[in-house]
């Protein structure tokens, strides 16, 4: 068996980081209890893909922002032994600064030159209050933001769905932003929620107007997304490939009435 | 006119189904071949391809794309070798920018149509290139010069003397990020190509070097690109094409998983090329001055004649190279299959083939004047 000494032969970084809204209205209706229980009981779930997938290495990170920005969870942690730590909802929607931490930790130094395209999930229940805009723009310009799958989940009908279409970035394959997927998976409008196609698309805003939504929407980017930005396969280059940085899996089946432990809420 | 001071090149590939495809029950998308080709006045050439198939759900074909990229490729460059004389360094230079890339490409496509039609399994579906994604790249090495092109995710290393690692051509970020890379199925890829093209004089006096041709999933297994430099480095060094197979599925185990495939070819000034021993296992061929030209997985003769009956009994009559041929691989008659080269077929992490039974290309495709020294396990 040849050995080749001094070369460090490993599996790739997958960094999954959480960008959660801790304003004071996701104390409202039991988003933020509805957001810490969905991020728990995804955990099993991503460990199980993890464990499937041993080329890549799933590490999770969280950022929350209420008047600041912070790292709620600041160390890229191997996610079979992440222990989540409840978030605490208060005050405003520093969104902007919480894109300014991010940019500082997928800038390359700390990021590692070779590494699959991290994962990005924004979750917001309503507007930034800071300068969103420069900041997603700051963000970017790294090679890191670019390559990587940003997810937005709005949760609730307050949220923002053109900025966090802004963080999703333009449909890839219609070069266009649309509005949100409706929970229900079915929108009233034809133009609403739509992809071109006609379907329901991940590369738009996720609307969560329960819990339970909530919790699909979080299991499939922990689980699914996960899976497949793991092992991403080949393909095309070109605005026409139609896919995004990775070709993301089907979004889960919606309920319109959930009723979960947390109760029938609807936001 | 022959370069009056003398040359050899040696080249070896090989290709490895990636860890991650094993588990997962697919096939290896790669495909890679080494071979020495003569130009009708006797000089050597290395040839050195490689394939990459793109392995999504929407390329469902892609491993036969990458095998019929090599063989058409092959095709492409022994006929241009035929035509062209090797001193000729600007003609060749345009031969690799443009028209050896335009050939190429319109043979893939006419021979993945071939193949499309041929298939049971693609009754009522129409046709699209997309299905049969492919990476491609070439790497040329004369007595006077070496050059490349190619398309897609593909890396090129220049290694010389002891230490000395340069990644010469690597592709550029692809718009759409993530894994995307350019392809053999784009329908307007001229540019791409002539991104990846290059063509570098060699002075009789040059130092002897190495050229270390790899798939990406070879250099996705590394840390950083420091790492992937040293690991060229060691895999140069391996002179026993078991070995490489050894390595290579080391290699996938411990890093991207992905398929990974290498082809090199060693350039020295001090001795004409040795002519292939045939008769000779792969293993006992590895003196300083000998030219080594590898196609993958040198074997057992055993093995290869099991192999080459189990490839055969899988083709279909249309795809079967001539009997006179097969397995009787001289100066002027390529084989396949056969125990001393041609493309190779990949690998598992154990030594068994992968799934996908490596065919061989139809007769007219076959280079005139190539001249496989490889062998299969």
């Amino acid at each position: 068996m040849p050995s080749f000494p001094n070369v460090r032969l490993a599996s790739r970084p997958l960094h999954f980081i959480y960008l959660c809204d801790c304003s004071g209205s996701m104390a409202a209706q039991g988003k933020m209890q509805a957001l810490n229980q969905a991020i728990r009981q995804s955990l099993p779930g991503m460990a199980r893909v993890a464990r499937d997938n041993p080329e890549a290495q799933v590490l999770v990170r969280a950022v929350c922002f209420a008047d600041r920005a912070q790292w709620h969870v600041p160390t890229p942690t191997p996610v079979e032994v992440l222990q989540w730590q409840d978030l605490q909802a208060g005050g405003v929607t520093a969104m902007g600064e919480a894109l300014e931490l991010l940019a500082e930790q997928l800038a390359s130094p700390p990021m590692e030159e070779r590494a699959l395209p991290p994962v990005l999930v924004l979750i917001s229940d309503g507007q930034p209050t800071d300068d969103f805009e420069s900041s997603l723009n700051n963000l970017m310009g790294l090679h890191w933001a670019q390559k990587a799958v940003r997810l937005a989940i709005a949760m609730g009908h307050d949220a923002d769905l053109e900025v966090l279409q802004q963080f999703i970035g333009t449909d890839p394959a219609t070069g266009q932003a649309f509005a949100s997927v409706p929970d229900g998976g079915i929108s009233s409008e034809p133009s609403l929620g739509l992809g071109a196609s006609g379907g329901r698309s991940p590369r738009r805003p996720l609307q969560a107007s329960n819990a339970t939504a909530l919790a699909q929407y979080i299991q499939w980017a922990s689980t699914a997304v996960v899976g497949a930005a793991s092992m991403p396969a080949s393909r095309i280059g070109g605005k026409s490939n139609g896919e995004g940085n990775i070709p993301l899996p089907e979004l889960p089946p919606t309920l319109l009435d959930p009723v979960d432990d947390i109760g029938p809420v609807v936001w | 006119m022959i370069p009056s001071w003398p040359t050899s090149a040696g080249a070896l590939a090989c290709s490895v189904i990636g860890a991650a495809h094993r588990r997962q029950g697919k096939p290896c998308q790669d495909t890679c071949l080494g071979q020495e080709l003569r130009s009708p006045r006797g000089e050597p050439v290395a040839l050195l391809l490689v394939a990459d198939g793109h392995g999504g759900q929407r390329y469902w074909l892609s491993e036969v794309g990458s095998r019929l990229a090599c063989e058409q490729a092959a095709a492409a460059v022994a006929a241009a070798l035929a035509e062209h004389e090797l001193n000729q360094q600007e003609r060749w230079r345009q031969l690799l920018a443009s028209e050896l890339p335009e050939t190429i490409q319109a043979r893939w496509l006419a021979a993945i149509e071939r193949d499309w039609r041929r298939r049971t399994d693609a009754a009522n579906q129409p046709f699209s290139p997309l299905t049969y994604g492919s990476t491609l790249g070439l790497v040329l090495l004369s007595p006077c010069w070496w050059g490349y092109t190619g398309l897609g995710d593909w890396d090129l290393v220049r290694l010389e003397g002891a230490s000395g690692a340069e990644l010469v051509s690597e592709e550029a970020d692809q718009e759409g990020g993530g894994e995307a890379t350019a392809s053999l199925c784009l329908s307007k890829a001229g540019r791409r190509w002539s991104e990846r093209s290059q063509l570098v004089s060699l002075a009789p006096a040059a130092p002897p070097f190495t050229l270390l041709l790899s798939t990406d999933g070879v250099r996705k297994s590394c840390a950083t690109d420091v790492d992937f430099l040293s690991l060229c480095g060691h895999l140069r060094a391996l002179k026993d094409p078991a070995e490489l197979e050894e390595g290579l599925a080391q290699i996938t185990a411990a890093g991207s998983g992905d398929d990974v495939s290498v082809a090199m070819a060693h350039w020295t000034p001090d001795g004409p090329p040795a002519p292939p021993a045939r008769s000779q296992h792969p293993r006992q061929r590895s003196t300083a001055k000998l030219l080594v030209l590898a196609g993958v997985g040198m074997g057992l003769a055993l093995g290869v004649a099991a192999s080459v009956a189990r490839f055969r009994s899988q083709l279909a009559p249309s795809q079967q190279p001539a009997p006179a041929h097969h397995n009787q691989p001289g100066p002027t008659q390529p084989s396949v299959h056969g125990p001393t080269g041609g493309i190779a077929p990949a690998r598992s992490a154990d030594g068994r083939s992968g799934t996908r039974p490596p065919r061989g290309p139809d007769r007219e495709q076959l280079p005139a004047s190539s001249r496989p020294i490889a062998a299969e396990r």
